[in-house]
């Protein structure tokens, strides 16, 4: 039954691979979508949804589906190219912080988190023989280890925080353009246009309206159906 | 005057003036007045359209005369009505009415004439005050509101002026309460914080007169406003014999203003600017692009009720969205008006490509001084609106163009490890139990009979698989001679005796001295003999007696241990 799936599976893929390379998008797209509702998620499925989007001239809808991948791996160089088509990479002027903040952008939450539990663990590890020499002599070089361990542990600590905090902020992507509102409601102030693939995150909710941030720094209350948050009602993009 | 007699009470009405401008306060007194007026209630004024009461003030005498040897008393209440009259023309003050004694009294009605007020746009200084304190010149001290205009059109200003008269020395004053406005938009022009006097003769009288409070009221609303007094507290009069002098409290009185209808229909473009101003526009573009605002600003400048202008009402503009205007002032009470401009910014966001006219946007203000509406008009322009630049931007990254998709695996990539906070929590069960294995080490260092206790079963383990070895192997001497070692090995680390070198009789005296109890101790006696019998006597028990004394052993162990 497993490897009838799997063929299956294999089948389908290539028929939405053929739907795609002959221009039929919306018939791949359909393909993909299925691919979700059966429990399937990884970025190369995010990747292709992305650019089935693209090519139908949803950019909104495009760039939700690259960003989904990104979460799940930054460092896939496809994800990363087509963010790149929306997005500037803004670096910092301070090398040390521009190569970190690089590193860290290159690898998933969910590998730091690996990245977490192996360090601690090497740590506790580490800490317990350290112990136990006070009361029985063991040649082992804790100090050391324990120094480098200890890097390796703040910087997965630090890393998983930023992660953290970007799945917390409750990232959005405008899926079409719309006006920002003073107040949760047409009836209030007009602010400004924002586009479609614009990006912010979620700050509070009233009813149908959202209260976005832009990472621009602007801000306002929006209709809740052109906004789509990256991390909801995504199987594949549970928080755990 | 009319007066009207009645048995022994006389109730009469009288005006102070019989012509009067609408808009100005004028007096209606009512006097009752008898030998004995002793339950007298107060006369119920009548009830009057054009006529409003705005305050009342009561105050009584009496008179004792003696005429030919006879004393006669009479005694008066006053009432004074403060009127004023709201629209011209003649008419009448009904009957003021009054029940005494089951008898109903009634004034006779009095005829005043109202004429229209002259629309100046201030009243002289001197005029206002000889006006307005007139019946204030006996005072000592009193307070005064002075008003600018009686009657207004919608949006004009008036100056509200509070002014302190007084012809002693004051040696404390205090605000009470502050002049309460309704329906209007204030603006104070001054407010002293000390109080400047100046010498100011009134009907012949020298006071001396500080301003308290200066206000720049504008109607919002199209109805009569009600101004309600400034109470003070002001004391006088004290000196080097009477420490604390008299204390007063004193108000202006009421002042009404009445808000007029503009002269005619109004035209196109009225809103609710009424003064004088100029208008102009400003639009930075002439170039724009689908979907991307740009501003357009019109100036309103001039005098008039510039605070609370609402922002001109743009056509209805094809391709373009306008979004709702920001307006900002920048301006100053200045000359009893408040002078300055307005800028309001309008944002239209083009929503299609192509040339789009604004079309010429009319607006008008109402002068009050000529009582014409004035027009203004600024425009048309015209716009050129590019296709939007995310659309270049966009065939620019298609040129680019994205990178091709990738081979979909069945697999299931979390966001993040399932179970995540237990792997995390498991290295802390090492961390546990290295702490305890550190915590037992150290006792068992610092512990010798800890240490010996604790290393009991793990001989015992040791020596009872040998015996059991022994007893399958039937190897009797063995079996008997590992029994008396592990026996007396079990004793020496129970007990911390050196068992091995002692007698057999020594080693239960001492075990004794232990307080072994007396059950244990036959069973161990009966060990090391049945040891002995076998090494000595060429004795040999069978593997039933073997593994009966294992298991007594084993007793023995449980007990002790």
């Amino acid at each position: 039954m497993f490897y009838i799936s799997l063929f299956l599976l294999f089948f389908s893929t290539s028929k939405s691979e053929e739907y795609y390379k002959n221009g039929l998008y919306g018939e791949a797209l359909k393909e993909y979508t299925q691919y979700l509702k059966e429990g399937i998620s990884n970025p190369e499925l995010y990747l292709n949804i992305g650019n089935c989007y693209y090519r139908m001239d949803k950019f909104g809808e495009s760039l939700l589906n690259y960003r989904r991948g990104w979460f799940l791996s930054p460092n896939d160089p496809n994800i990363r190219h087509n963010i790149s088509l929306f997005r500037e990479q803004k670096e910092s002027p301070n090398p040390f912080i521009s190569f970190t903040s690089g590193v860290i952008d290159r690898i998933s939450l969910r590998d730091f988190s690996y990245l977490l539990i192996f360090s601690f663990t090497i740590l506790i590890i580490i800490g317990s023989i350290r112990m136990i020499q006070s009361v029985r002599p063991i040649r082992f070089p804790t100090t050391p280890l324990f120094f480098i361990i200890g890097i390796i542990f703040i910087f997965s600590l630090s890393g998983f925080s930023i992660w953290q905090g970007r799945v917390q902020s409750n990232w959005v992507v405008f899926t079409e353009s719309t006006i920002a509102h003073s107040g949760p409601g047409d009836q209030f102030k007009d602010l400004m246009t924002v586009d479609e693939a614009e990006e912010g995150s979620l700050i509070r909710e009233d009813g149908g309206w959202w209260l976005i941030q832009l990472y621009s720094g602007e801000g306002g209350w929006v209709d809740s159906s052109s906004v789509s948050l990256v991390l909801k009602g995504t199987e594949g993009l549970r928080r755990y | 005057m009319v007066i009207i007699f009645l048995l022994s009470l006389t109730f009469t009405a009288s005006l102070d003036r019989i012509v009067v401008s609408v808009g100005e306060s004028f007096l209606v007194s009512v006097s009752v007045s008898g030998e004995d007026l002793s339950g007298v209630g107060e006369p119920s004024p009548p009830s009057m359209d054009k006529v409003d009461i705005i305050g009342t003030s009561s105050s009584h005498s009496t008179q004792i005369q003696v005429i030919n040897g006879k004393i006669t008393r009479s005694t008066s209440l006053n009432y004074e009505y403060q009127m004023v009259a709201l629209d011209e023309g003649e008419f009448t003050i009904p009957s003021f009415n009054l029940e005494y004694k089951g008898k109903k009294y009634s004034t006779e009605p009095i005829k005043i004439t109202v004429k229209k007020t002259t629309t100046k746009t201030s009243i002289p200084e001197v005029q206002r005050e000889t006006r307005g304190t007139e019946k204030e010149s006996s005072k000592k001290v009193f307070l005064e509101c002075n008003i600018s205009k009686n009657s207004v059109y919608l949006g004009e200003p008036v100056v509200v002026s509070y002014y302190l008269y007084t012809r002693v020395n004051l040696t404390d004053v205090s605000l009470r309460s502050l002049p309460g406005y309704k329906g209007v938009w204030v603006e104070n022009i001054s407010s002293p914080q000390r109080l400047n006097f100046e010498q100011t003769l009134l009907n012949g009288i020298t006071y001396s007169k500080a301003l308290i409070k200066k206000d720049l009221i504008f109607p919002l609303k199209k109805e009569r406003i009600r101004i309600e007094p400034l109470t003070m507290q002001i004391t006088f009069g004290g000196d080097i014999f009477s420490l604390f002098g008299e204390t007063k409290i004193i108000s202006t009185q009421p002042k009404i203003i009445n808000v007029k209808s503009f002269p005619k229909a109004q035209v196109q473009g009225f809103i609710d600017a009424v003064g004088k101003f100029s208008l102009s526009a400003e639009l930075d573009t002439s170039e724009s692009e689908v979907g991307t605002p740009f501003p357009l600003k019109i100036k309103i400048k001039g005098e008039g009720n510039l605070s609370f202008l609402s922002p001109l009402k743009l056509p209805e503009i094809r391709k373009l969205k306008a979004f709702k205007p920001e307006s900002k002032g920048n301006t100053e009470v200045k000359e009893n008006t408040i002078k300055g401009e307005r800028i309001i910014t309008y944002l239209l966001a083009p929503e299609e490509a192509g040339v789009i006219q604004i079309p010429q946007i009319n607006w008008a203000y109402f002068d009050p001084e000529r009582e014409v509406f004035v027009r203004k008009s600024i425009g048309p322009w015209i716009i050129r609106v590019n296709p939007a630049m995310k659309k270049e931007k966009v065939e620019k990254s298609r040129s680019e163009d994205i990178a091709y998709i990738k081979p979909v695996g069945n697999k299931f990539v979390p966001l993040i490890p399932r179970f995540f906070p237990l792997y995390l929590f498991l290295p802390t069960i090492i961390l546990a139990l290295s702490g305890y294995y550190v915590w037992e080490r150290k006792k068992i260092l610092g512990d010798s009979g800890y240490a010996r206790i604790k290393s009991i079963p793990a001989e015992l383990k040791r020596g009872f698989q040998n015996l059991k070895r022994e007893v399958e192997e039937n190897r009797v001497e063995f079996f008997y001679e590992e029994l008396t070692r592990l026996l007396l090995k079990f004793l020496k680390l129970r007990f911390d005796i050196n068992t091995f070198s002692m007698k057999r009789d020594e080693l239960l005296g001492e075990l004794q001295n232990e307080n072994v109890s007396d059950e244990v101790l036959p069973w161990i006696q009966q060990i090391l003999q049945k040891s002995e019998e076998v090494r000595f006597a060429s004795v040999f028990p069978d593997k039933e007696e073997m593994q009966e004394d294992l298991r007594r052993l084993e007793e023995i162990i449980r007990v002790l241990h």
